[in-house]
């Protein structure tokens, strides 16, 4: 019973890095590169909420809508001001690469020189903060997450999966020159994968500072989504989901037995082993491609 | 139709295309036929945009491409690149609906029109196109190619890698989309069947065009018989 209930909490913490890795993989499926700008997208998006709370006193769910938005635009700004250019000249990816990581950091640092680095904490959004659920002790926070998670990850799986837009994303991580010949706007769908991808950037970062406090250094967790990405297949939609949960309820179950402090220690431990056994991840394939 | 003049692509200092001019008239099938490097896949990918020109004009019923490729395929010139390039983890009706000219709406009706013509692609409609075999997946990337509304179809070594029974049944499906009113230009090694197929060809050697005439008059050239029939 008390594994169960492990279960649930690694279940909501992995729901996030799920959306952390979804927002990473789908710009790495399009244009296969790590895009390292996103932690910066979610620092940014996660101040702006706080600042969105405690000025207008909205809504749980007008917040999280608007932020979500906001993290849309950002994404937006940050693929024309630090890719567009790059690929309309055919750099190396290597650039791209560079760029990402810039931006990310130039994000963080506003937030720095905006906030400084001193911690903030969110309003207590739900009372009670814990609800009984038959033997379990759910705290709401987890049950939003999780909740609010399957929301927007169905969201994504249907423009993803039955939408014709979705079908170019998906077209494009496969081949962007044939796309073209498909007669669609190669550029138009890079911004709107780019601004899909901030506005899971800009959810998840709410949930970070939610379950922790609100520091610029959140960005950090841009590497969970993307160790989540690698266990899943990196480059791959429904693995960088399986991946995050995956990372998420080996967090909980690794930290219950040996401590916070050595979590990191054994999941990168398990991480290595599981690539060694699986390099392809989770979901990932070797494609084989008929001539 | 389509209307090439002094047409000259370069790859940095190698060049491709040297001054071709090719005309494709309305509602016939012209074939340019050449061996491996003549340039043909070149020619294919500047008219469609994948290449940016050095020299020379290519006008679509009397006016100028636009510059970006999708905007020339909305123009209804349809490129089927060589090598298939349908979307393998695509599943078959996928591959047709992101090739809609119309976006999503009449999706529908368009694609059971061209499964009418390529039964074998309905039944395999929710398949991956990767599955296919390598003769239905020139069906498709044909049949994709269709979903655009072309004007004119432009296709790359349809013959490529099939065997030579299933050649003949893509040439025939190539013929019943021209009786349909589309204008084909066909980019073949395979120069007998190229040349059995088409209204007039032309030879590109070297990114020169060394011979043209109608396709009858040159089945019985001596050179070309020589060069490109091995007889």
């Amino acid at each position: 019973m008390y594994y169960l209930q492990l279960l649930i909490n690694g279940l909501a913490l992995g729901s996030v890095y799920s959306i952390i890795a979804l927002g990473f993989t789908l710009i790495y499926s399009i244009l296969k590169f790590s895009n390292f700008s996103h932690g910066g997208i979610m620092v940014v998006s996660a101040y702006i909420a706080y600042e969105l709370q405690s000025r207008f006193n909205l809504s749980f769910a007008t917040m999280m809508v608007l932020t979500a938005v906001i993290g849309a635009v950002l994404s937006w700004m940050v693929q024309f001001i630090g890719f567009e250019r790059l690929r309309n000249k055919k750099s190396n990816i290597m650039l791209y690469f560079v760029s990402s990581a810039t931006l990310g950091i130039v994000l963080q640092n506003v937030v720095v020189l905006t906030y400084s680095s001193t911690f903030y904490a969110y309003p207590a959004f739900f009372k009670p903060p814990f609800v009984n659920l038959g033997q379990f002790t759910v705290s709401v926070t987890d049950l939003m997450m999780l909740g609010i998670s399957i929301v927007v990850i169905t969201l994504l799986m249907f423009v993803l999966y039955k939408t014709r837009l979705g079908i170019a994303i998906r077209a494009l991580s496969m081949d962007t020159q044939t796309v073209q010949l498909m007669g669609i706007n190669v550029s138009v769908v890079i911004a709107v994968t780019f601004m899909m991808s901030g506005a899971l950037g800009a959810v998840a970062g709410v949930f970070c500072g939610i379950n922790y406090v609100l520091t610029p250094q959140l960005n950090q967790y841009v590497f969970k989504g993307m160790m989540a990405s690698i266990l899943g297949g990196l480059g791959n939609i429904s693995g960088a989901l399986y991946g995050g949960l995956l990372l998420g309820v080996l967090e909980v179950f690794i930290t219950n037995a040996f401590g916070a402090g050595l979590t990191p220690v054994f999941t990168f431990l398990f991480s290595m082993i599981f690539l060694l056994v699986r390099p392809q991840g989770i979901s990932g394939k070797i494609v084989l491609d008929k001539v | 139709m389509l209307k090439i003049n002094d047409l000259s692509v370069s790859y940095g200092p190698v060049t491709a295309l040297i001054d071709v001019t090719i005309d494709v008239p309305k509602g016939k099938i012209v074939s340019i036929i050449g061996s491996n490097g003549a340039g043909k896949t070149s020619l294919l990918n500047t008219i469609s945009g994948l290449v940016k020109k050095q020299k020379g004009e290519i006008l679509m019923e009397g006016s100028p491409l636009p510059n970006a490729p999708h905007k020339i395929v909305r123009g209804g010139v349809v490129h089927v690149p060589e090598g298939r390039k349908i979307f393998p983890e695509l599943t078959v009706d996928e591959n047709l609906i992101i090739a809609s000219a119309t976006g999503q709406k009449g999706v529908k009706e368009k694609s059971e029109e061209i499964y009418a013509l390529f039964p074998i692609l309905h039944e395999r409609c929710s398949q991956h196109a990767g599955t296919l075999s390598g003769g239905e997946q020139q069906m498709l990337a044909i049949a994709r190619g269709m979903m655009s509304n072309p004007k004119i179809l432009m296709l790359d070594e349809p013959s490529l890698g099939l065997a030579p029974v299933i050649v003949k049944q893509v040439f025939k499906f190539i013929k019943q989309i021209n009786e349909r009113g589309i204008t084909i230009l066909l980019i073949e090694q395979n120069a007998r069947q190229a040349m059995g197929l088409s209204d007039y060809t032309y030879v590109l050697e070297n990114g020169h065009i060394t011979m043209q005439g109608e396709s009858a008059v040159m089945l019985e050239n001596e050179e070309i018989r020589k060069a490109y029939l091995g007889e």
